[in-house]
């Protein structure tokens, strides 16, 4: 089924079957920074924003989203940069894999303006990662939202 | 999840129509759940163009549309002005924001789930599901009753009370189903009691309610009788989460800490 959605600005057309999802339809068409983690709803790695709030695109069709915005990790060069240097300067780079979805949501939280710390942990709820405990990841994020609370 | 067919729906008449000709036609609400079952589907109907995604906060109702996102749901500031925001504890406790932000609210009713957080903190409120073609029944009677629809759920009205509420949930992670939830709503005059994850679905305590009817102050008798009532009348079963010994116990605790914290205690 054709469907048009516009992916980091740029509008695509693209041709795919009915039970795909958004998930395989961007790994297919080269935005490989949107990770396929448990592919079940639960890990988060998959998350891109989808008319600017973050979703699972992993749990959603992708005819269903005719006309719709979809943003990846692609699209926000400059929150990926600035939060991967502070990731750096926290410890809190290990593996990388779910660090674009970190990005995408650090990114919803900026033009959601969260602005301490326990709504930073809620919004981070669910976003899994194997290797760093979370807390160099969460100084980083502080740092990045400007939360010094 | 496979999916031959899909159908932008214009009209509900048109989904309708549609989820009738064929029973392995299926509407989709997000869209979540339904991605876990391996089940094969005709037609997926797709109301999304419907307008069915809004929440009309008024004086009596708070109407939301079945579409409604449980993120735009908790998110509403209509929804957080309920019962001291007890459903917004609740809500923010299923899964992640990105989860939140696909799952509907419609499909979180019409799920009926065992696990159900939504529908455990919904049934301690006065709600009327709406479904098309046009009938109206309270959620309780859609939990429990012997009546079925097999319509469209189109919105999910909430009476817009003054009161006080508030949400327990006993599960091992944000990640995890419940083992036991529980909801308390101090109205006027009295107390509505529901307990989920029984692991049955939510379901009222009537006799602690009404055990606790017109009481104006709590004492500790009183909150040991409404808690004794709870786990001899709503039944609480054993499966691998918990058992119902470990079930009982922690719904009378939970119960007695509600109601001490929407006493302002
Ligand atoms: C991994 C996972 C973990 C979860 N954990 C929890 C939890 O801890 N606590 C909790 O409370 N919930 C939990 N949920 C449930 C979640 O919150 C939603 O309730 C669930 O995903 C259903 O919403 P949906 O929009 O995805 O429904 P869908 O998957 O779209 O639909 C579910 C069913 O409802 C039908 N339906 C949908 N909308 C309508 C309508 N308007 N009219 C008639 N029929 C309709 C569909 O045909 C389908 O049969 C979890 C879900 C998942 C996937």
């Amino acid at each position: 089924m054709k469907t048009d959605i516009r992916i980091n600005g740029q509008l695509k057309s693209f041709n795919v079957k009915t039970d795909e999802t958004l998930l395989d339809t961007l790994r297919r068409h080269g935005y490989v920074g949107v990770k396929k983690g448990c592919d079940a709803s639960t890990c988060c790695v998959c998350a891109v924003l989808l008319d600017d709030k973050p979703v699972l695109s992993c749990s959603l069709l992708t005819v269903r989203l005719e006309g719709r915005h979809v943003t990846t990790i692609e699209g926000i060069p400059e929150t990926a940069s600035r939060l991967s240097a502070l990731f750096g300067d926290e410890g809190a780079d290990q593996c990388g894999f779910c660090n674009p979805s970190v990005a995408i949501v650090v990114h919803a939280m900026a033009r959601e303006g969260i602005d301490d710390e326990n709504g930073i942990r809620h919004y981070l709820g669910g976003h899994l990662c194997r290797c760093s405990g979370y807390q160099a990841q969460l100084l980083a994020i502080k740092k990045f939202l400007g939360v010094t609370s | 999840m496979k999916i031959e067919r899909l159908l932008r729906a214009d009209t509900l008449e048109e989904a309708y129509e549609a989820l009738q000709a064929d029973k392995a036609n299926t509407l989709l609400g997000g869209g979540v759940w339904l991605k876990q079952l391996n089940r094969k589907i005709s037609t997926a109907v797709d109301i999304t163009r419907l307008g069915l995604d809004t929440i009309e906060a008024g004086e009596d109702v708070i109407d939301v549309g079945a579409m409604v996102t449980l993120r735009d749901f908790e998110t509403h500031p209509a929804i957080a002005g309920l019962g001291n925001g007890f459903l917004v504890d609740c809500t923010q406790r299923i899964m992640s924001v990105a989860l939140r932000n696909v799952a509907t609210v419609g499909g979180s009713v019409i799920g009926r789930f065992g696990f159900s957080d939504f529908l455990t903190a919904l049934s301690v409120l006065d709600v009327t599901l709406v479904f098309y073609p046009l009938k109206k029944l309270s959620l309780e009677a859609f939990l429990h009753g012997r009546e079925k629809p097999t319509g469209i759920l189109t919105n999910i009205v909430i009476r817009n009370e003054t009161g006080t509420g508030c949400f327990k949930k006993n599960a091992n992670t944000l990640l995890d189903f419940a083992r036991l939830n529980l909801a308390v709503f101090r109205h006027r005059g009295g107390y509505r009691i529901a307990v989920g994850a029984r692991p049955g679905v939510a379901k009222r305590a009537h006799e602690s309610m009404a055990y606790l009817q017109g009481r104006e102050s709590l004492e500790k008798e009183d909150v040991d009788e409404a808690a004794t009532r709870l786990v001899s009348h709503v039944k609480l079963g054993s499966n691998n989460r918990a058992s119902a010994d470990y079930r009982k116990t922690v719904a009378q605790s939970y119960l007695k800490r509600a109601l001490q914290e929407v006493n302002g205690r």
